[in-house]
């Protein structure tokens, strides 16, 4: 199926003046922090009011979505949808009022899964329809065979939590008490969901006085001019933004585990002109449920990553980013579902392993532009290693957790510095992690750690951020009988590095059973680290269910970032700054920076030495090029592949790749990985948190490229054992 | 004569307010004097006492109240100049302030700001990275011990400590202010270890639920410590040795002033010192003027603040941020954006939209017109191209404009957008107002207000200039520019009693037992009177207001909920929870409760008042009676799109009972008020000037 986006030439001149125009952007940008605000005071769900995973959009009468809060950009960004339907479905019966609002989960509308819930408003003026807003908040429980969001063994979606499509829940401004009845049974909290549809229309309540207040001042029609026109000009800035970028075509591909199988996605960009083209050509076909996302969930999820990656300077308006990509995604495959394949825990599955995949592309494709080559990145988080709990708590009432700590990964390595440390997800800018206290003050937990995991953000010459471990027992409940421990990317990396810098950190999920009782607590024990405890370590992957009991230990890691560039430039100061505040090991500095410090100093001749034997390790194990290229000399750099690979004009008058050492490798247009030497080794050779217990050591290959002279490292990328290498990216260069 | 002086030590100037016992008002003011603050201070009082004519030491003597607003601590904190630090936390969460709960990456930045992700980054450390060591112990959420202290491990800390030469220690555990036992029995042997040491204690600090929060106040204010002390030491005998006798008392956040030796103890909350000032100052100018709903606006030359008063109370912020950091400790809420003066005009590339801000060109070197070697357009030079500001009257005179450089600043912007120089000024202006009557709007919307049931104060040196601008489409209908607007924190803090609030968390299900909330209740209520008693003032009365934070089950911030009354019986526990659906509904719109989820008390403040029995500011008696008589000169107007001559009137000229209509622009010696044509003006009888506009300037 192709998406058929509309692509226009002409956009429509600016209505609003210039500087009324910056001046309701401002106002515009402003409410929707406002509403998100009251969304979060309402709502009495952690998931809302600590973890901030919920968002409001602005929307123009069509559904178009004109400006989403600064949340979680696809809970925004599928508001769109809900409204689509509402005005396909409902205008005649049963009709669309002043005060009506609408509630939906529905995935085939557009909602990423069902424990998203979405409430659209409305706002009429004297009568007439001309905007409408919208908020979503991830709900902990709407029903379904299994506590939570994640249906495993479910077959197909009726398996999963009950579907809602478009509802009207609201009439008159009133919320319907039989619409709400029926909606909270579905649920084992449904005090929460009461409270947080609430929290929903608080938010709504807000955007609509704030958009009666704009009625006021600018007219009805004013309103309406100006929500095009930050359509429109989303659209141009981008536009204009992309004809600054080499056209050419990038490749990227990721991998889910689930349910002993194996699903790649393969995602090409390219980018021609100020079009952006996404091809999923070569994605797995279909899971019977949980993992799948669908087609308009796709298109929500990448708009929402492109305002992250590409809209630093323009308003997050994703209809109007909409307009400038095409999406080919073949139907029945994971990326373009039939119904009724179910989809429950397509937001951290498959939803955020899109999300990085994008961004990494974006950034490959950023680093090849010099305008915005500091805007590219390391990958952020492909997955999160996240719990959800359910059963009674210290105070003998029935609790459900979701435990968001893994929303602290780590941020992808910048060109010119690390990666933050737990600085969160892309597409995710204000949201947060709870406070511990908060946790344990709710469920019966005690976390013995939370802290920020060494070595777990990959390396580089610029080092990714390191993502979050933390290790807790049941505290005040002699059980929690259902832990759903879920992720994607715990036998191969699901965040990936850029231009040589290597993968996060696989996502892990541990634990010892009886390892720790209250009574060797209050005898002071308190271990520091897992390694500590006594006991057999119990290993769970990405989807899992279990229970934890009085005295058994859990712990969980969850992803980094991606490092940026070959990590033995990494300047040795850095190093040894990161060996004395604790956020790389010995073992990684010597390993992977080929960085040797004694006596709290770098020792620089030992440092050469090791780097030198390093290099020639690179030598002597890689596979050498087939095919080579004569030594041209270059006249000019015309663009950048990565760090160190550039396409030049030699002195013949013909385009070539060359490295950064002064090589000739391959002419430009070629297959350039042919060129380069190559090493498909251990998956866990990547980093010390890459599949440590090599789980995944019989189906995946870590797979490096090499400058056939200098050996630098130029990328690397994870690759199924059996799958075919993807196509070197490439740009086009006019001769 | 006796006189109550305080003086308000700014970034830039340093204001002095002197106020006589028979009510009778003077001003001073005098450039700050980084790193030493204190010779601003002393030089704005002697630039006071000139005006009264008068030596400093003999107003000095006969001072018998000085109370100072200061931003040594904040200075410290944003320049990083803070001692050397060391945390001590609960072993297994040492990275509590350093993941910040992710959220520190965008804490406190602007929309725009957070649009930009390469470009974030977490906070600057305010502690040594070195030296957070975690000691093992624990306890849990019931305050129950779970590991109990191992001083063999305190040992081995304190060994480190002393090595690396930390000179502040921030104590914050898990659930202290549950259990503060083990947070004391450290605090005991680190003291016995070396007294030199300044230790904070998380659970006596801010003793409220949230380890990241609360470790990062403790931080900063251990951080603080050393500088905030030696300062107030150099004040105090600065002010000793010009002859001032008593001892001098500072203003805190919280809108209270206290004694120096608590200051020195609770740096933290020094933080917003002035700006509370001067929402203090309006709390008082409205219990004169009868506004018991006030939205506070002070614009400087880089910065805007808003405040706001309900009920002739000031409201407090659940949270606020510092250099990226969250703090929780009792604040008077002022938000604040990058938009003043100074903020520079540029157009962007692709949209080739004007945008003004957030870059400002500060102090130096200035607006172009300053002629201090700015080149960029700002928003002064706009006011100065418009006409709204006149060139020969600035500062009263004693500082010529330069228009023609203004203009010139202006004339590529002008191109690029194909309209007039005016145009662009007139665009800067409005762009700039409608950026701060955002704020204005935000901070009352999202706490539930109607922005139209407020009366709105502007003062700083550039809020006269811009309060018609950004009350426009907020539905505010009365402005109020006080005759000390350029002085207005400094007024406040002089108008301040003692005051000290004290809070906790108490998690509790509701319906609850009153007798242990009131027991809670007043326990609190007599650590907050042991502040004030530790001040040495004698006090006519003290006002005491409890509020109880409730909130549904599950939610987060709870609501204050007034609980003034004893509580005895189960009637007064129940009268307080539907207080609370009131107050709920109220906020955040009808049909919102939802009592079904359950109702849970989340904390308690107490915050403690002692009347000083301050004198009333006298009316002005000496005021003119002859008509004012304006001069006319040409301003820029959107509404005529063109010059329209203008009167200008001198304020030290303006009679009794003088009114007008708008346009008109009024001079001060230190500000110009500009009354925009759908405005009228009033001179009140203490010689505020009111603004207003019947349809709430729309």
């Amino acid at each position: 199926m192709i998406s058929e986006n509309r692509s226009r030439t002409t956009i429509p001149a600016r209505k609003t003046s210039p500087i009324q125009y910056e001046i309701l952007r401002h106002r515009l940008q402003s409410i929707t922090e406002e509403a998100a605000a009251a969304m979060k005071r309402v709502s009495g769900s952690p998931v809302a009011t600590e973890i901030g995973d919920l968002n409001v959009a602005i929307m123009n009468r069509e559904g178009d979505c004109v400006l989403i809060g600064q949340y979680i950009v696809t809970k925004g960004s599928t508001l769109s949808c809900v409204v689509k339907d509402v005005l396909e479905h409902y205008k005649e019966n049963p009709g669309i009022r002043e005060g009506d609002g609408f509630l939906c989960n529905d995935p085939y509308i557009g909602i990423m899964h069902q424990n998203d819930i979405a409430l659209v408003m409305p706002y009429f003026h004297e009568g007439e329809l001309i905007a409408w807003v919208g908020a979503e908040i991830h709900q902990i429980d709407v029903g379904g065979p299994t506590p939570g969001q994640v249906q495993l063994g479910a077959k197909d979606i009726y398996g999963e939590a009950p579907l809602m499509p478009s509802i009207k829940v609201l009439q008159n401004g009133q919320l319907l008490a039989d619409v709400e009845r029926n909606y909270l049974r579905k649920s084992r909290v449904p005090d929460l969901l009461a409270l947080d549809l609430r929290a929903k229309l608080a938010a709504c309540n807000t955007l609509i006085q704030n958009m009666s207040l704009l009625v006021g001042q600018l007219g009805k029609n004013g309103l309406v001019d100006f929500l095009e026109d930050i359509l429109n000009d989303a659209e141009l800035l981008l536009r204009t933004k992309l004809r600054k970028i080499p056209d050419g075509s990038w490749f990227s591909r990721a991998y889910m585990e689930f349910d002993e199988k194996v699903y790649p996605i393969v995602l090409k960009l390219s980018k021609m002109d100020d079009e952006l083209q996404f091809d999923f050509t070569g994605t797995a076909k279909q899971a019977p449920a949980t993992i799948n996302l669908t087609y308009p969930s796709l298109v929500a999820m990448l708009s929402g990553t492109l305002v992250s990656t590409l809209c630093w300077d323009i308003p997050w308006t994703t209809s109007g980013v909409e307009r400038t990509i095409k999406v080919y995604a073949e139907s029945g495959t994971l990326v373009n579902p039939t119904f009724p394949a179910g989809v429950s825990k397509s937001t951290t599955s498959i939803g955020l392993l899109i999300m990085a995949l994008v961004g990494n592309i974006v950034s490959k494709m950023l680093l090849a532009s010099g305008h915005y080559t500091d805007r590219a990145m390391g990958g952020w988080p492909g997955s999160k290693a996240q719990e959800e709990l359910n059963g009674t708590n210290q105070f003998g009432l029935p609790f459900g957790a979701d435990i968001l700590d893994g929303m602290a990964g780590g941020g992808g390595a910048r060109t010119f510095k690390d990666g933050i440390d737990t600085g969160g997800l892309v597409g995710a800018a204000k949201s947060s992690i709870s406070n511990v206290e908060h946790y344990e003050q709710e469920y019966p937990l005690l976390y013995l750690y939370r802290k920020q995991l060494p070595d777990s953000g990959g390396a580089g010459m610029f080092r990714g951020g390191n993502g979050i471990d933390r290790m807790y027992v049941v505290h005040g409940a002699s059980i929690i009988p259902d832990v759903i421990m879920h992720s994607m990317g715990s036998k191969v990396p699901a965040t990936v590095g850029i231009a040589g810098g290597h993968p996060s950190a696989t996502n892990q999920f541990y634990i010892k059973r009886g390892a720790l009782t209250d009574q060797q607590l209050s005898d002071g024990e308190m271990p520091a680290a897992f390694e500590d405890i006594l006991g057999e370590v119990e290993i769970h992957q990405n989807m899992s269910h279990s229970y934890l009991e009085s005295g058994d230990v859990y712990r969980s890691i969850s992803n980094g970032g991606g490092g940026f560039g070959d990590p033995f430039q990494r300047e040795p100061a850095l190093v040894l700054e990161d060996l004395r505040l604790g956020r790389v090991t010995d073992e990684t500095a010597a390993g992977q920076y080929g960085v040797i410090v004694s006596e709290g100093k770098v020792d620089l001749t030992e440092t050469v030495k090791l780097r030198a034997k390093l290099l020639q390790k690179r030598k002597d194990e890689t596979t050498a090029p087939s095919l080579t290229q004569a030594p041209v000399k270059m006249e000019k750099q015309v663009a950048r592949l990565f760090h160190d690979l550039f396409i030049g004009k030699g002195e013949d008058g013909h385009h070539y790749f060359y490295c950064d050492c002064g090589c000739t490798i391959a002419p430009n247009g070629a297959e350039a990985y042919q060129y380069m030497a190559s090493w498909n080794k251990s998956a866990s050779e990547a980093g010390r948190y890459v599949d440590p217990h090599k789980t995944g050591e019989l189906d995946f290959r870590w797979q490096t490229h090499y400058c056939p002279s200098c050996f630098v490292q130029f990328d690397s990328s994870m690759v199924r054992v059996g799958d075919e290498r993807l196509p070197s990216d490439h740009l086009l260069i006019m001769e | 004569m006796s006189y109550i002086v305080a003086v308000d030590s700014g970034g830039t100037f340093s204001d002095c307010v002197v106020i006589g016992d028979n009510g009778k008002m003077w001003t001073g003011k005098s450039p700050s004097t980084p790193p030493n603050f204190e010779q601003g201070v002393i030089e704005s009082v002697r630039d006071a006492a000139s005006v009264m004519g008068i030596e400093l030491r003999e107003l000095l003597n006969q001072t018998t109240l000085f109370s100072h607003g200061t931003t040594v601590a904040t200075n410290a904190l944003l320049t990083r100049q803070g001692c050397k630090t060391a945390i001590i936390t609960t072993r297994g969460h040492e990275d509590a302030i350093v993941i910040g709960r992710t959220y520190q990456k965008v804490a406190g930045l602007s929309s725009d700001e957070v649009m930009d992700y390469s470009r974030h980054d977490k906070a600057l450390p305010v502690y040594d990275p070195n030296y957070i060591r975690g000691v093992i112990e624990r306890i849990d959420y019931a305050g129950q011990i779970v590991v109990p202290l191992s001083f063999e491990s305190l040992t081995e800390i304190a060994d480190e400590l002393v090595e690396a030469g930390i000179e502040a220690i921030a104590v914050s555990l898990l659930w202290s202010f549950a259990n503060p036992v083990h947070e004391q029995a450290i605090r005991k042997y680190l003291l016995d270890r070396n007294p030199a040491w300044t230790v904070t204690l998380s659970s006596e600090l801010s003793p409220v639920i949230g380890e990241y929060e609360r470790t990062a106040t403790t931080a900063i204010n251990a951080y603080l410590s050393v500088e905030t002390k030696s300062y107030m030491n150099k004040l105090k005998n600065a002010l000793s040795n010009e002859g001032y006798r008593n001892r001098p008392l500072v203003m805190k956040s919280s809108g209270g002033i206290t004694s120096i030796e608590h200051a020195m103890e609770t740096p933290v909350a020094l933080l917003t010192s002035g700006p509370a000032g001067g929402v203090m100052g309006a709390a008082a100018l409205g219990k004169q003027l009868k506004h018991s709903n006030i939205l506070t606006t002070d614009v400087g030359g880089t910065s805007f603040d808003v405040g706001m008063i309900v009920n002739c109370e000031p409201v407090f912020a659940a949270a606020s941020v510092f250099s990226k950091y969250q703090i929780t400790y009792p604040m008077i809420e002022v938000d604040s954006i990058g938009a003043g003066g100074g903020s520079i005009a540029w157009i962007e590339e692709g949209t080739g939209l004007l945008k003004v801000g957030p870059r400002s060109a500060g102090a130096l070197p200035g607006p172009v017109c300053y002629g201090r070697g700015g080149k960029l357009p700002t928003v002064t030079d706009a006011n100065l191209v418009l006409g709204r500001m006149n060139p020969d009257y600035f500062l009263g005179g004693k500082h010529k404009l330069d228009v023609e450089g203004a203009r010139q600043s202006m004339s590529s912007l002008a191109d690029r957008l194909g309209i007039s120089l005016e145009d662009v000024a007139l665009g800067i202006v409005e762009i700039a107002d409608s950026h701060m009557g955002d704020l204005v709007r935000k901070m009352s919307v999202e706490k539930g207000y109607d922005p139209r049931s407020f009366a709105l104060y502007s003062f700083g040196g550039a809020g006269p200039l811009h309060a018609c601008g950004y009350t426009r489409g907020t539905g505010i209908t009365t402005v109020v520019i006080p005759p000390m607007s350029s002085v207005f924190s400094a007024y406040g803090i002089a108008q301040s009693d003692p005051a000290a609030v004290a809070e906790e968390t108490l998690l509790l299900e509701l319906p609850c037992d009153a007798e242990r909330l009131e027991t809670a209740l007043k326990k609190l209520e007599k650590r907050a009177i042991e502040e004030l008693d530790s001040i040495g003032n004698r006090f006519e009365s003290i006002d005491v207001k409890r509020e109880v934070l409730i909130r549904y089950e599950g939610q987060k911030q709870g609501l204050p909920v007034e609980a003034n009354l004893p509580l005895r019986t189960a009637e007064d526990v129940r009268q307080l929870m539907d207080d609370y659906d009131k107050a709920y509904e109220q906020q955040y719109g009808k049909g919102t409760a939802y009592r079904k989820a359950g109702l849970k008390i989340s904390g308690l403040r107490v915050r403690v008042v002692g009347d000083q029995n301050l004198p009333a500011l006298s009316l002005v008696e000496d005021l003119h009676t002859d008509a004012a008589i304006p001069k006319f000169y040409p301003v820029y107007y959107r509404e005529t799109a063109g010059w329209s001559e203008t009167p200008f009137y001198k304020f030290s000229e303006l009679p009794r009972g003088f009114s007008t209509q708008g346009p008109a622009i009024i001079i001060s010696n230190h500000t110009t008020i500009y009354v925009a044509p759908d405005y009228d003006v009033l001179l009140d009888e203490r010689q505020n000037l009111v603004l207003t506009n019947s349809k709430g300037g729309e």
